[in-house]
């Protein structure tokens, strides 16, 4: 196993487990924490599209490294806005957890 | 090889640990951890500028907002989990996913192996940054749009409350 298989398989693994703590926690914050954990996976398969193994040392693409970036800040301003929406909710609510917001409920 | 099996399998581990433990502060300095293998690595592949980001935003700042958050929660521990057929139907559904991401793995990894020309170095090329600086002001802007939005938020919440509380005297 070469290291872009290596690392494809690590961020799918990432997105993966980011994707059963969104379905299967009732936790806001611990929702918030699978967002990020299915952003940096995203972020880990990016870069490993942009890894070149020159000479047994690995160089990354330029655009990968902006892409990334780019993927970073937007990840930390979705992080706080929705901790920002947790607190409110939790100002509401008096609770994170997602199964007692009854007034979204139909 | 080594030290990338190593860091990738205690990045794993520790993002595990910070989705399922109880505690939500040891969750989130799982998270920390997870996020500094991960800084590890990118450093390991040659981009030590996007090591310095993940440790600076990821383990730094994001990670000051799980603890604010927390702290004015008041609620350290996790209230029941979901039900255990949620759970199972996640199981199947997370097993399933990376099941068909591995069978399409190969297809994937040939279209990254494929271009081998024009390698170009951030650190080698600076006007990359000057060329696309937009990017990042964009970025800025989009920042500061959020942080003024969720202000107004609260503050014409506060603003309702007080009349609120006006009309209630």
């Amino acid at each position: 196993m070469n290291v872009y298989e290596f690392y494809l398989c690590i961020s799918i693994i990432l997105i993966v487990l980011g994707l059963y703590t969104l379905i299967s926690k009732r936790n806001l914050i611990k929702i918030v924490l699978g967002l990020e954990v299915m952003t940096l996976g995203v972020n880990l398969a990016i870069i490993t599209m942009g890894v070149r193994v020159i000479g047994g040392t690995y160089e990354v693409d330029a655009f990968a490294q902006g892409m990334v970036a780019i993927s970073m800040a937007i990840g930390a301003a979705v992080a706080a806005l929705a901790l920002s929406i947790a607190m409110n909710i939790y100002r509401h609510y008096k609770t994170f957890d997602v199964k007692k917001l009854r007034r979204l409920r139909w | 090889m080594i030290e990338h099996v190593v860091l990738a399998v205690l990045m794993v581990g520790l993002f595990i640990l910070s989705t399922e433990l109880r505690n939500l502060l040891k969750a989130i300095f799982s998270f920390v951890g997870g996020n500094i293998a991960l800084s590890a690595i990118l450093y390991l592949l040659g981009t030590p500028l996007l090591a310095i980001f993940q440790l600076l935003i990821y383990a730094g700042a994001v990670t000051i907002l799980f603890l604010v958050t927390i702290h004015v929660g008041e609620e350290t521990e996790e209230d029941d989990m979901a039900s255990t057929k949620i759970r199972i139907l996640s199981i199947v559904l997370a097993f399933s996913l990376v099941v068909m991401f591995l069978m399409y793995s190969p297809v994937i990894v040939e279209g990254v192996k494929a271009p081998q020309l024009g390698i170009t170095s951030i650190e080698e090329h600076p006007e990359f940054l000057w060329v696309n600086r937009w990017l990042d002001l964009l970025i800025q802007a989009f920042i500061i749009l959020v942080v003024a939005a969720s202000i107004s938020v609260q503050l014409g919440k506060e603003k309702h409350r007080e009349r609120e509380e006006v009309k209630g005297e």
